[in-house]
């Protein structure tokens, strides 16, 4: 069986290689058709860097043989796989996390987009106000000062 | 940084937020406030919420404190300020969809997200009996979503106390109407004959939530406590047709039916145990598929704590699906597992004194622009403490009792159109409702509580 595993090359937008099986690629539904469609054996990915690359596979390598380990008996390496994720987005600063939402959203891959808006989401929700989630998301503010103040107004009793 | 999100990430961001956290992100900038406002926003947020059941809360009502926990945190208590303060005692009448239903006195109505302190009063709808007519015990409301037509509806059902048949109102004195979130009415519903009979005579007993509807199957309903002419009947208002109808329960547990709940949108009956009468066990039926057959689910010993049940509702299950949230009585809290049979309290740290608890979902249901509901500033404290200590005695919660003052200060404003103003009445030393149009002056505000 071993041998039989078909490996796949797939190179950043700074050429920095990774050797991976096909099933890997396979956790990207937009990876999955281009290897369908295109049976090259190396594909460049030019929306990705090298560094945020290899989390990617990271990711998708750690979910695939859970997967297929998994198979009987999930419940106990599910939760494994959840405390992995914890750890993967805890050693994370929040500008390879919005590189790696970039990446998850080209490559479409559903389970890395939401853990990374989850962890997204657990800063805002620890943010003190307005001002520090705006720094965080780096949104800017588009409201004219009376505008900002009437909505402000409006929900007084929430930014106390 | 700049993480240069494009929008629908924002978006699915956004998602995964409290709706409190998001009220402020409307702040952040035009797209968010535009987003956050979207009924697609809200509807794909309350989605996820019900789904995941994530930043579920804990409502707890006290006479005249609302006061909100997580569930997953309960040492963080939060008082939740709103309008109806200012008038009277407040009752909660149910939770759906991050919406309760709040009732100052038959007429004093209004719907409320205590999530982003909005609220939507509902017009005062006059009462076809004259007040003198009317008992606590038999005026019931009933709060439900009507997923057919995306409405919030609002059920008042008042029977009057003198019985018999009226010709003037072509029925039994009963009288029940509904209002629609949508289009913001009131309307009369018809009852037919054989269901008239039901309710001749009703009456809740004892506790008045057993008045509150249950909602199952887009139905409210309500058991006719220790009804006659209901035995074995649940009575179902149908949220999306208007109609009243009636769904049976095994007769034999007609003697010993306490009350109704609703467990994982399953209606569920809540029975003393006859053959276990002094050991004063309570049994809990479930109806698993609406219109199937009831089946006897758990048998609930009694917690050490607790020197009888008078009132017991499932709440919800908890993550693992181990344990039952159960009100008891007061507002007693316990998680009981369905394995060991064992009763864990829910120790609520800071809140002392009876209450009644609701579940709570967070959502953006009705909007964000929520009401200040700020309390004043303390003065004359000496004063209102005196007359805090007539309302209230020496028992309570101390922060009830501070909420209490700064209501009464404020009673000027008047947050309902109609309906009743409190006074102080030296002579009785007690609060007394100041009659408004319909209302005589009994002591109804103090039967509300």
């Amino acid at each position: 069986m071993e041998n039989e595993k078909k490996m796949i090359t797939l190179k950043s937008s700074d050429d920095v290689t990774f050797e991976v099986e096909e099933a890997v690629v396979l956790e990207s539904q937009f990876l999955s058709h281009l290897v369908q469609d295109c049976p090259a054996p190396e594909h460049k990915i030019k929306e990705v860097t090298g560094k945020i690359l290899s989390k990617v596979v990271e990711y998708c390598e750690k979910h695939v043989v859970v997967v297929v380990d998994g198979g009987d008996s999930s419940s106990s390496s599910g939760d494994d796989l959840k405390k992995w994720d914890d750890k993967f987005i805890k050693e994370m600063d929040l500008s390879t996390v919005y590189d790696l939402i970039a990446a998850a959203n080209y490559l479409n891959i559903q389970a890395l987009l939401d853990l990374m808006c989850q962890r997204v989401a657990d800063v805002i929700t620890a943010c003190k106000d307005h001002k520090e989630i705006r720094e965080t998301l780096g949104i800017v503010s588009d409201y004219t000062a009376e505008e900002e103040a009437e909505v402000l107004k409006e929900n007084e009793w929430a930014f106390d | 940084m700049a993480a240069n999100l494009p929008m629908d990430i924002v978006a699915d961001v956004f998602l995964r937020l409290p709706a409190t956290t998001l009220v402020r992100c409307r702040l952040l900038s035009k797209p968010c406030f535009a987003l956050i406002n979207s009924p697609d926003f809200v509807a794909s947020h309350l989605k996820r919420v019900l789904e995941t059941e994530e930043h579920l809360m804990i409502l707890l009502r006290s006479h005249r404190l609302l006061r909100r926990l997580h569930l997953d945190g309960p040492d963080k208590l939060s008082d939740v300020d709103h309008p109806l303060l200012t008038d009277g005692f407040t009752n909660v009448f149910g939770s759906v969809n991050g919406l309760i239903g709040l009732t100052n006195s038959p007429v004093n109505l209004a719907i409320f997200n205590p999530s982003t302190r909005t609220i939507h009063t509902l017009p005062v709808e006059p009462i076809d009996f004259p007040e003198r007519s009317i008992t606590r015990e038999n005026v019931i409301f009933g709060l439900g979503y009507d997923s057919v037509s995306d409405d919030y509806k609002v059920v008042r059902m008042i029977k009057s106390k003198h019985e018999g048949y009226s010709f003037e109102l072509k029925g039994y004195l009963v009288e029940i109407k509904v209002f629609s979130l949508k289009s913001n009415k009131w309307k009369r519903i018809h009852l037919r004959f054989e269901l008239q009979v039901l309710f001749m005579m009703y009456y809740c007993h004892v506790l008045y939530r057993r008045g509150n509807g249950v909602v199952a199957c887009n139905s409210l309903h309500w058991v006719l406590h220790r009804n006659p002419l209901a035995l074995g009947k649940i009575i179902r208002f149908d949220l999306a047709s208007d109609d009243i109808s009636v769904l049976s329960y095994p007769l034999e547990l007609c003697f010993q039916v306490m009350g109704l709940g609703v467990l994982d949108g399953c209606l569920c009956l809540i029975c003393h145990d006859s053959h276990n009468v002094r050991n004063g066990h309570v049994d809990v039926w479930i109806l698993r598929e609406y219109g199937g057959e009831w089946s006897k689910f758990i048998t609930l010993p009694i917690p050490e704590t607790v020197v009888s049940f008078k009132f017991v509702r499932p709440l919800i299950y908890s993550k693992d699906r181990r344990k039952i949230l159960l009100e008891i009585n007061n507002g007693k809290l316990f998680w009981f597992d369905l394995e060991s049979k064992s009763f864990e309290k829910l120790v609520i740290k800071g809140c002392k004194g009876p209450r009644n608890a609701e579940i709570l979902v967070s959502s953006l249901v009705l909007g964000c622009k929520g009401v200040s509901g700020r309390a004043p500033e303390k003065s004359n404290k000496s004063w209102y403490a005196h007359l805090c200590s007539l309302v209230l005695g020496s028992r309570g919660d101390p922060r009830e009792k501070e909420i209490m003052l700064k209501g009464y200060k404020r009673w000027g404003g008047g947050f309902l159109s109609k309906g009743f103003k409190l006074k102080y009445d030296k002579s009785m030393g007690t609060l007394n409702p100041k009659p408004s149009s319909r209302y005589a002056g009994r002591k109804v505000e103090r039967k509300w509580l």
